[in-house]
């Protein structure tokens, strides 16, 4: 009954975080299909069970062009991590990203990021929060854009379907300088939510939405409504 | 009395007359001056030169532009530049084989960019001290195929130094026909792209027209960008001293639609 009522907020939740159609802002539609590799280091060394990897690339759509959906953007992520206690954890990492703007010229970028992963179980609740700073330095220009990001995530097993939970949560995203890429200080905000299916133990299915708002440097705003397909692999 | 009335009837219906004459006559002109056939015969063709109805440059009249919004350009860039040219009519701009722009599916090439002093194009009557052109030509063509174009017109306002145009500035040769290499990464056609005024390009005056040179080919799809970027007036009048005046006199829009 009690797991009854949480499931209930959550899908509360899940659906508040859908946002409305609002005026003033450009609406975008895509998919963000996802790949993760993971695992740690203890293959190697007994004693380098504590330091992790991940792998993942992420391809990205949308659908502002007037020929329809259309290749927008692909990410490529490699990062080590080391785990501090049960519950703590701290990533290194670098992303190469291809971008291809509409009516722009594509572009490259390399970025480095860190992160601080903490993650904690309350019952049936899993609470996660990732604190990240980035650099995105884009390649032809050199142009550097300083970037914090601040994740919360909560997720909840579904009652009535075996490995099967339930999750909603938030980014918000500032640039720490002027920059190319985007406003100094608040930039984006980005809501999601969605299901989680653990279909082996080492197998990780992921469907949901991500609502992506955007505050441009020129003031015409997007918010981009995405399907979220996420696959991940623990090695 | 009554004659005197039926005097100023019959002068009246006289001036009614010649002012439908008149009106006839203009109308006739309107319609022969949108006649094609008529046009081509009447206006002065160079020989061997592509010159008909759709040539460019031509005056924008941005009030009369149709908003349509359906014109995407997909850039798939490398900034690979490799070569600045003296070529005496024009300072010019190569790039390396591999950048692409997509219009209405079909690809083309980045080939070269080069300027003109002062704009080729007007917007709503107004020159603007120069203009650069990048030109790209579809990559895949059957071998009887005119070659298609699609160029790219940015203009430029008399304001703050260009970072993108100092990059090539002090390298252009002095001695005409002639070029310099350059290594990659030395000129970034992405500096002026990312500039303040490009950052955000979503509108530009689209139409169809043609090369602003010989052939004159008309087979050019132009993208006119609205935002007018800044350089310094010194590096304006540097590019003018190596090319002189070199724009091309706006030519007849006919029935085209910029949109």
């Amino acid at each position: 009954m009690k797991n009854t009522r949480i499931t209930i907020i959550f899908i509360s939740l899940l659906i508040y975080s859908i946002p409305c159609f609002a005026a003033g802002q450009r609406d975008i539609f895509g998919v963000w299909g996802s790949v993760k590799l993971q695992g740690d280091f203890k293959p190697l060394s007994p004693e380098l069970r504590k330091f992790k990897w991940a792998v993942m690339n992420q391809t990205r759509t949308r659908d502002d062009s007037s020929r329809g959906s259309r290749f927008f953007q692909d990410l490529l992520f490699g990062q080590v991590g080391y785990q501090l206690g049960n519950n703590a954890s701290l990533w290194l990492g670098y992303a190469h990203t291809w971008t291809s703007p509409l009516n722009k010229l594509s572009f490259q970028e390399s970025r480095p990021y860190q992160d601080f992963v903490w993650g904690q179980k309350i019952k049936t609740l899993k609470l996660m929060t990732r604190s990240r700073m980035e650099q995105r330095i884009r390649e032809t220009t050199g142009d550097v854009g300083y970037r914090a990001r601040q994740l919360f995530k909560i997720s909840h097993p579904l009652p009535f379907v075996n490995n099967l939970s339930i999750y909603v949560g938030d980014e918000i995203l500032f640039y720490m300088n002027e920059n190319k890429f985007g406003k100094k200080g608040f930039s984006e905000n980005r809501v999601f939510s969605g299901l989680s299916y653990q279909a082996t133990e080492k197998m990780n299915i992921g469907l949901g939405y991500m609502g992506q708002y955007v505050d441009t440097i020129s003031g015409k705003n997007i918010f981009t409504h995405n399907i979220e397909v996420n696959l991940g692999i623990k090695i | 009395m009554t004659k005197n009335i039926l005097l100023y009837l019959l002068m009246g219906l006289s001036l009614l007359l010649t002012s439908c004459a008149n009106l006839k006559q203009i109308t006739d002109t309107i319609t022969h001056s949108s006649d094609s056939s008529h046009n081509k015969t009447g206006l002065y063709i160079q020989p061997d030169l592509d010159h008909g109805l759709i040539q460019s440059p031509i005056n924008i009249h941005s009030f009369n532009e149709k908003t349509t919004n359906t014109h995407d350009l997909t850039f798939h860039y490398e900034d690979k530049i490799k070569a600045v040219e003296n070529l005496g009519h024009t300072v010019q701009l190569d790039f390396e084989v591999g950048s692409i722009i997509s219009y209405e599916g079909i690809e083309y090439d980045f080939k070269q960019m080069h300027f003109h002093t002062p704009s080729e194009h007007l917007i709503d009557g107004i020159t603007f001290p120069m203009e650069m052109h990048i030109v790209t030509q579809n990559s895949s063509r059957g071998k009887n195929d005119a070659p298609r174009y699609l160029v790219i017109g940015i203009l430029f306002k008399e304001g703050k130094t260009n970072k993108f145009i100092d990059e090539f500035l002090n390298l252009i040769p002095q001695k005409e026909r002639s070029l310099t290499s350059l290594k990659k990464g030395t000129v970034k056609l992405d500096d002026l792209f990312s500039s303040d005024e490009l950052h955000d390009v979503e509108n530009f005056y689209h139409y169809q027209g043609s090369l602003t040179t010989p052939p004159y080919t008309e087979t050019v799809q132009w993208f006119v960008f609205k935002p007018v970027v800044e350089a310094s007036p010194e590096q304006i009048i540097a590019i003018n001293t190596i090319e002189g005046n070199n724009a091309r006199h706006i030519q007849g829009i006919f029935d085209r639609v910029v949109d």
